[in-house]
């Protein structure tokens, strides 16, 4: 029987696989395998994935910025702008989100996301 | 790629991004499919959009109490080394392969997540508990 530690780490490095390879999806892998591991409730399960996947993504750039132009920083720093601002707008809006919804909501983007690439 | 939507749409991903149901892949499908970026500059700008869309709403989450820190370390740890590796044999796959090979996986976990049965006791998370002293 696996310890929780091993556990989490095992999901970390199937999490650490798809954000190295693809660049995201990383977060999902592991919200789903946290919740098939039942390595707690589901709103810590994202929260905790989300405080994982900084240095898991820290990891994979590390390996892929250098030697990338200035092109793909520019149009990078919108997208930062943004998300720094969706992120504090759904770091506020989580608590009042039923974990249900958010479990569905996932699973529908990534089986949208999942069919748009086969496609 | 006008500014304006660009920091529209990943406001909208942010927000998914913090709620934890992958804002990250969606902003990685706009800029390859609307936006017309190559993959590997959609996955560098999307690692990069990470930082300050997850930090804003950690920040957020620690002070409810919603961080595992005995999940966080070694899953973290064995996901930094899993990542290095990963990141240095994608210069070597095909782009195909890797798109095919992403969207596979995803819509097997798409699939389980939307049409799994709940757990026992899955019913009682949806109420809003007072937040947990951090541990």
């Amino acid at each position: 029987m696996l310890s929780e530690g091993k556990k989490a780490a095992l999901c970390g490095a199937a999490a650490g696989v798809m954000n190295g390879l693809f660049g995201a999806g990383g977060g999902l892998v592991l919200t789903v395998l946290f919740r098939r591991f039942r390595l707690g409730e589901d709103k810590e399960i994202f929260a905790t994935a989300l405080g994982v996947m900084v240095p898991v993504s820290a990891a994979a750039l590390a390996v892929l910025l250098p030697g990338q132009g200035a092109g793909e920083l520019k149009t990078a720093l919108p997208c930062c702008i943004g998300g720094l601002a969706g992120g504090l707008l759904g770091g506020l809006l989580f608590r009042r989100v039923p974990g249900v919804w958010l479990r569905r909501l996932m699973g529908g983007l990534i089986l949208w996301g999942g069919l748009r690439l086969l496609l | 790629m006008s500014w304006l939507l660009s920091l529209a749409v990943s406001l909208g991903t942010g927000i998914l991004s913090a709620l934890g149901v992958g804002g990250g892949s969606l902003l990685v499908l706009w800029l390859t499919a609307f936006a017309g970026l190559s993959p590997e500059s959609a996955r560098l700008i999307s690692l990069l959009y990470f930082f300050p869309t997850a930090g804003a709403a950690l920040l957020l989450h620690r002070k409810h109490g919603l961080l595992k820190k005995r999940l966080l370390l070694p899953a973290a740890l064995a996901g930094c080394a899993a990542a290095l590796g990963a990141a240095l044999l994608s210069r070597s796959l095909d782009p195909l392969l890797l798109r095919r090979s992403c969207g596979l996986l995803l819509t097997l976990l798409g699939l389980r997540e939307l049409f799994a049965a709940p757990r026992k006791g899955d019913e009682t998370q949806d109420e809003i508990k007072p937040p947990k002293p951090y541990n």
